[in-house]
């Protein structure tokens, strides 16, 4: 059984998976007994069968040699039986029926076997035994089975996560007296099953310094830890939580928490460099804002069934306003990564919807049912339907407030700037497009009627002096029987050569006067009477008739041009001539970027040859989409808009893609939510696509996974690690929660309490488990070496964010405006923006962010792993960061203006690590400040104070194409640091300065 | 220790414990310092680290330098020789447009071996024994972006690790001073580690023959204290990273980081070291050639002799769609002395069965042209065959492996896809490319997804 089940996987690491399908019990029992077969029919199959299935088959179909194409395996009954990914391969005694024999008769196109290059057709009596042996039952003695991965089995979906929360009384527990809160009595009531212990509470610097790390990201200040081991009252730590619960630095802590979840990233993920039909640029003018959003609903604690609800379908909510804040909430939708194809694309949400919200890797049944969990494909399509009724609206709200009124104007000014630009840039295109087109018009019409680099076509090239062919013109001309202009052409380009003679005038004549596809009159005036004997004759005419459109183009193209409009009549036969093969638009249909870009990206609706003109790269990135996102991302005047989608008027329905391949169509599923989640008795979505019905059916308290998720992942961010370790995942192949019963009865109350993040804070902070030391205790270290019992505080890492945070914290320029448009947080000059406000590149993450372990925004990540490598300590120790930061802290008044060298120490030591330094650490300090000074200086350092303050030169710009998210400011000095400067550097790498305990 | 298909992770239960156990030396220390935990929280759930491992199977590489072709290299001019197309020249071939265009170049017999390389690298021709021509690649699609990124990560699309990452985990780090896996140009996405923990990413070298060498990777120039100044500073901080262990707890975590410190504190000075090309003699430097290349390929060898697992450079230029006559050969004079250079000198420097060199691009080239034949002629982009070639490292030297037909346009004989030059790459490092899995997602992942097929008949 081991070797078949392990074998037919596709990620097969056979130990591990077995023990982990041994226990969630996926492994399907064997088959009941049957009645034994008829002999002389199992003589024939083991005779006759047999031998042919092992010979042409079983290369690919064999679940002992691990090989299941298609799914299908046919070494054992059970694998015909079940089949593969288009159903059961034989119905016995049906042979018509059965897809195998229709398989080996190669009577269907897409289904042949076997291939060609496995032999192809089998003879004609291989496949009579087959049928034959189909028709008298497909007797098969063969036992055992495809014991294939599946979530579809009724195991799979005994999962606990499946299950509704339950909310079980709190446990009794021996001794009481650490108990704080119910909380305390599940991890305490499993602690003494352990004969275990809990820590003793934390000191009060280390427990304030945990908990502002927490909730805010940042250190607490010096007075903050004076206050709390001051303040006697029972409550001080309560107060300590309600204050950093209602600081906006709250926000921008667990807002980026969520980010994470949201793979937030400020660029698509496509390339920069200009790929066709790349009318825009590769980054998100608009992405802050959602992250604005983000921070904003957290802040304001904003229930976590609305938040959800809200970043799906925010447009459709009933007391919506056109400019509402809250349609922000929908870039959980748009800023997702790009891919060029809309099944990506829409993939994309799901996946990002499934893991963020519901904490299950839907997006695995995209092309066969998921293998552990209980979403069969057609789940799947149901989603499917509901984004791929989703449109993004060129035209987004304007966020009200978003941008500075003072600069509003001049942001106007600027871009309307480079708006006429990109108008001059399209009409110079076709300006010399359409006299190219015009004057070589005849060679163009024969070129483009033979195919790719034909011979027929080079010589056609030669003959009429276009060489290189311009893609642009070729392109462009659409030989399209409905064209007013071309359509004559297109029909007579139709005819071969050798009926052309005899049939082309009367097809002429006929097109001349058709109805359906009236032809201009201008081309019917030209072609009229023309009785052609060759389609040359025909171009020859057509050639004749652009060239003389050449002289109105100019004229056209002017009048059309002008913003303002004008009365100057146009005559209509004439311009579509002139229009051939680009349209012109007029400048108020390509006034704004926006509209540009809508009548680029081929509005539907619009009649072929009105379209754009096919640009190639070149011409595309000579637009300036670049400049305009530069200048909306960077211009203080430049208002936020809110990345909308909208549902399409007309929604439809999803077939599903067999095999995820959308050529293969299989049933049509309505759009509803998950079987799993929601039972059986579940109604399709009818209105609009149906994302309010998904976000209602995510957010319904009787999901058993939404709640857990955000439980789940809030206790992760407090302590280091969920009772579920894969906070994205909590389905079949997540390890089992450490502490179920509290898991729920967290939830439970978490949905109680309406949703609220910050009572389920509280709740936790307040308990003794939170508030433990985090010291090792050996013998309980051994017995539970990674601290699932949580019988101690988890010494933690702080991640990327905190660091910086905290490095930024000291310079003492923190700039703690709440949202705003995106900064550079690697480069000079620095920013001292918190980092949840820095540029984020989803294809080209900074290497500092990496190397510091950032979640990758590619896909839902919400977990951070820890890392230490080298390049941590190499910015710690040579980056301009860190000196600027050491400068800071020396020019701060209280260490600047300190008269000593013990009262300076002491001022650093308050700043940094909010504590007073020990003895031997202020003798260390005096004694690495005079042997610098001596290595430095060459002599005894004199007495007294001797620092100055931190020097700043102007910056040089960047060169870097990518890095165009300059800040604005000055550079680091270079040059040799003082004595103290070095020292403070040398506090800033220290562990204390990085690890919270 | 653990092998590593059976976990994501390699799992000891302490630092310590793990020194004891392996008996490593100071070395050993610095390398074990590099850990890193796949969970937040403390204790000994799972570690990954670049400790030095040794692989599952019997192998005989243990490095590996790949010069990236892009712009995909004409086969048809470089590698695999088609004589026959002489007779089609300037007619139309069935099924393909413009005009057959048969290379205007010579395919001597090289070597011992007598393999035919064009003439075009005539340096190349010299170590013909020790190289393995695929002639049968195949690809999956003519985009360069698309088959770019699927020769060096196995998908198209989608963001996955690259195989200088897979490798890195694989095998860990020989040389805790350097990054155990660089890029000597490239994109991003070449050297992403993708879900894998980022310690197995590619470190980006900005590398050039006249850079100062200690502005190569990030950070690693300091501009404001001495040498001395930091090291006080360092020791310094070791007496505060000590105090502040006594005062909390004696975790792995804060030890690897003390140590992390000190690893950087050599890297300041053995980083550039390594990437300062004036420590070799004139005459070694002379070999690699002057061009910029030369300096990467030496660059290579003085990184892989220092224990860098994975080497990758980028080589572009080769996407040749006019006037390819004058262009390919130009390109291939970029590479020729150097890689005939690196071949030789890791020969004899007993580095060569080691270290596994790979050539090649991302697709080939048409057999045709536009128009008709002449100075100005080129090919177009052809994904369904093109040649690449591996030396060293256990592959089997002076041979073609696969056939293309008489116009080089089709596979005859033993396709090669991407994945199965990956599947048989890990192969050759000592891996089953099936059970080099990491799992992530809620699934386990590999390289070569759940494709590919071990070239058997080159493996040495």
């Amino acid at each position: 059984m081991s070797k078949s089940l392990s074998m037919s996987m596709k990620f097969a690491r056979p130990t591990l998976l077995l023990a982990g399908l041994a226990a969630i019990g996926l492994v399907r029992a064997v088959a009941a007994a049957e009645p034994p077969p008829n002999r002389a029919k199992v003589e024939f199959f083991e005779t006759k069968v047999r031998p042919l299935l092992a010979e042409h088959c079983e290369k690919c179909h064999s679940a002992a040699a691990g090989k299941s194409k298609g799914d299908l395996t046919l070494d054992s009954r059970g694998g015909w039986e079940h089949g593969g990914e288009h159903g059961p391969a034989i119905v016995p005694a049906k042979p018509d029926d059965s897809l195998l024999l229709k398989a080996v008769s190669y009577t269907d196109d897409e289904l042949r076997m076997p291939p060609k290059k496995e032999g192809g057709k089998l003879p004609d009596a291989d496949i009579a035994i087959l049928r034959q042996w189909i028709a008298d039952g497909a007797v098969d003695p063969r036992t055992g089975g495809p014991k294939r991965l599946t979530g579809m089995s009724p195991e799979a979906r005994l999962h606990w996560a499946f299950q509704p929360v339950k909310k079980t009384a709190p446990p009794a527990v021996k001794d009481a007296s650490a108990v704080k809160n119910d909380l305390d009595r599940f991890i305490l009531a499993r602690l003494e099953k352990e004969h275990m212990l809990p820590n003793p509470p934390a000191s009060r610097e280390a427990l304030i310094r945990r908990a502002t790390y927490d909730l805010t990201g940042l250190p607490p200040t010096v007075e903050e830890v004076k206050d709390f081991i001051l303040d006697a009252s029972p409550n001080a730590f309560e107060k300590v939580v309600d204050r950093l619960l209602s600081s906006p630095r709250y926000g921008e802590r667990w807002g980026r928490h969520w980010l994470d979840s949201a793979r937030y990233s400020d660029t698509t993920g496509l390339s920069g460099d200009g790929a066709k039909n790349r009318y825009q640029d590769y980054r998100y003018e608009y992405a802050w804002t959602y992250r604005d959003y983000v921070i904003k609903a957290i802040n304001a604690d904003k229930p976590w069934n609305d938040f959800l609800t809200e970043q799906l379908a925010a447009d459709l909510l009933p007391d919506t306003k056109p400019n509402d804040p809250r349609l922000a909430a929908l870039g959980f939708l748009t800023v997702g990564k790009r891919f060029d194809s809309g099944d990506d694309l829409i993939d994309e949400r799901i996946d990002a919807t499934g893991k963020a919200m519901l904490g299950l890797t839907v997006a695995c049944a995209r092309c066969h049912d998921h293998k552990f969990d209980p979403i069969p494909t057609a789940d799947y399509y149901s989603l499917h339907g509901i984004f791929a009724n989703i449109t993004e609206p060129y035209d987004q709200p304007e966020l009200p407030g978003s941008a500075d009124p003072e600069e509003r104007s001049n942001y106007q000014f600027k871009l309307a700037e480079l708006e006429a630009r990109n108008r001059t840039i399209y009409y110079a295109f076709l300006q010399k497009h359409l006299p190219e087109f015009q004057r070589k018009a005849e060679g163009y019409l024969m070129l483009v009627t033979k195919k790719g680099r034909s011979p027929e076509r080079q010589a056609i090239a030669k003959e009429y002096g276009i060489y290189p062919e311009d893609r642009e013109i070729v392109q462009a001309i659409k030989l399209d029987i409905a064209n007013p202009v071309l359509g004559p052409f297109a029909r007579l380009s139709k005819l071969s050569t050798n009926e052309f003679a005899a049939k082309a005038t009367e097809l002429l004549n006929h097109a001349l006067l058709s109805k359906n596809n009236p032809v201009n009159p201008l081309v019917v005036e030209a072609l009229s009477g023309l009785k052609p004997q060759s389609l040359e004759e025909v171009a020859r005419v057509y050639g004749q008739l652009f060239a003389r459109a050449m002289a109105n183009t100019t004229g056209l193209i002017q009048t059309r041009s002008k913003l303002e409009g004008t009365n100057a009549p146009e005559d209509a036969a004439m311009a579509q001539v002139v229009q051939t093969p680009y349209y012109i638009p007029t400048a108020a249909e390509i006034a704004t970027t926006e509209k540009l870009q809508a009548f680029m990206s081929g509005m539907p609706g619009r009649k072929a040859w009105e379209g754009p003109p096919p640009f190639e790269p070149k011409t595309l990135n000579t637009f300036v989409f670049p400049a305009i996102s530069q200048l909306r991302l960077t211009h203080p005047g430049a208002p936020g808009r809110a990345m909308i989608v909208a549902d399409k008027s007309k929604p439809t329905d999803s077939y599903v893609h067999i095999r995820g391949d959308r050529n293969k169509h299989g049933p049509v599923v309505p759009r509803r939510f998950l079987e799993i989640l929601c039972g059986t008795d579940r109604k399709p979505f009818t209105q609009g696509s149906g994302r309010l019905e998904l976000a209602k059916a995510i957010t319904d308290p009787r999901n058993p996974l939404t709640a857990r998720v955000a439980v789940n992942r809030v206790w992760m961010h407090h302590f280091g690690r969920g009772f579920v370790p894969s906070p994205d995942d909590l389905g079949n192949m997540s390890e089992p929660p450490s502490h179920p019963e509290l898991l729920d009865y967290l939830t439970a109350t978490f949905v109680e309490g309406g949703w609220s993040m910050k009572r389920l804070h509280r709740l936790i902070m307040l308990s003794a488990t939170y508030q433990q030391s985090s010291e090792g205790q050996s013998d309980q270290d051994a017995r539970d070496p990674g601290n699932r019992l949580v019988w101690r505080a988890n010494l933690r890492r702080l991640d990327f964010e905190s660091i910086r945070d905290s490095l930024v914290d000291l310079t003492g320029k923190m700039d703690t405006t709440v949202g705003g448009k995106p900064v550079n947080l690697t480069d000079e000059p620095y920013s001292y923006r918190r980092s949840i406000y820095g540029y984020v590149d989803r294809l080209r993450l900074s290497d500092l962010l990496s190397q510091f372990d950032f979640s990758d925004p590619e896909m839902v990540n919400t977990r951070r792993v820890s890392t230490i490598v080298p390049q941590q300590a190499l910015f710690f120790m040579n980056s301009p960061m860190t000196v600027d930061v050491a400068r800071h802290v020396m020019s701060r008044p209280e260490v600047d203006e300190s008269d000593d060298d013990d009262a300076r120490i002491t001022a650093i030591y308050q700043i940094l690590f909010q504590r007073r330094p020990q003895p031997r650490e202020l003798q260390w300090a005096r004694e690495y400040i005079d042997r610098n000074y001596q290595l430095l200086y060459g002599s005894e350092r004199p007495k007294g104070p001797t620092t100055k303050k931190a020097v700043f030169k102007k910056t040089a710009v960047l060169k870097d194409k990518y890095a165009s998210l300059q800040n604005s400011g000055m550079t680091v000095q270079r040059g040799t640091l003082s004595p103290w400067e070095s020292y403070t550097q040398a506090l800033l790498c220290s562990n204390e300065f990085v690890y919270v305990y | 220790m653990n092998s590593l298909h059976c976990s994501n992770a390699i799992t000891f239960p302490s630092r310590r414990r793990f020194l004891q156990q392996t008996g490593l030396g100071i070395g050993g220390l610095a390398l074990a310092c590099l850990l890193k935990e796949t969970a937040t929280a403390a204790g000994a759930a799972e570690i990954t680290s670049l400790a030095a491992r040794q692989p599952p199977l019997s192998a005989k590489a243990k490095h590996v330098i790949h010069i990236f072709a892009g712009g995909a290299p004409s086969h048809l001019d470089t590698f695999d020789p088609k004589p026959g197309l002489e007779k089609f020249r300037d007619q139309s071939l069935p099924g393909d447009s413009g005009v057959a265009f048969p290379s205007p170049f010579k395919f001597p017999k090289c070597g011992r071996s007598g393999l035919e390389i064009s003439d075009i690298f005539p340096k190349l021709g010299t170590v013909a024994d020790e190289l393995c021509v695929i002639r049968s690649m195949f690809t999956d699609v003519p985009a360069h972006g698309a088959a770019s990124k699927l020769l060096h990560t196995g998908s198209i699309t989608l963001t996955r690790p690259s195989l200088g990452a897979w490798t890195l985990y694989g095998l860990g780090s020989e040389n805790a001073s350097l990054p155990g896996f660089i890029t000597l140009g490239g994109s991003t996405e070449w050297r992403q580690a993708a879900f894998l923990p980022s310690l197995f990413q590619g470190a980006k070298a900005d590398f050039a023959a006249n850079r100062p060498p200690d502005k190569v990777l990030l950070n690693l120039r300091n501009e404001f204290t001495s040498r001395e100044q930091q090291r006080m500073q360092l020791d310094l901080l070791h007496k505060l990273d000590e105090a502040h262990m006594e005062r909390t707890s004696h975790d792995e975590q804060l030890e690897a980081r003390i140590d992390s410190f000190e690893l950087a504190f050599r890297m300041q000075s053995e980083a550039p070291e390594a990437f300062d090309l004036t420590k070799e003699t004139q005459e070694t430097r002379d070999r690699y050639g002057k061009g910029d290349l030369g300096a990467k390929l030496l660059c290579a060898r003085r990184l892989v002799e220092r224990g860098v697992r994975f080497v990758q450079i980028d080589a572009g230029g080769w996407d040749h769609h006019q006037n390819l006559a004058a262009a390919i050969t130009r390109s291939a004079q970029s590479v020729d002395q150097a890689a005939a250079a690196l071949i030789a000198d890791l020969k004899s420097r007993g580095l060569l069965e080691s270290t596994l060199v790979i050539w090649g691009g991302e697709f080939g080239r048409t057999a045709t042209t536009a128009g008709k034949v002449g100075a100005d002629s080129g090919r177009d982009h052809h994904a369904k065959c093109f040649s690449l070639w591996m030396a060293g490292g256990g592959v089997k030297g002076g041979m073609a492996y696969g056939s293309t037909d008489e116009l080089g346009q089709e596979i005859v004989q033993d396709g090669v896809h991407i994945h199965d030059l990956h599947a048989t790459i890990l192969r050759l490092l000592g891996f089953d490319h099936t059970k080099l899995t990491y799992r992530y997602n809620g699934r386990d992942f590999r390289l070569t997804d759940n494709f590919g097929k071990i070239v058997e008949p080159i493996i040495a």
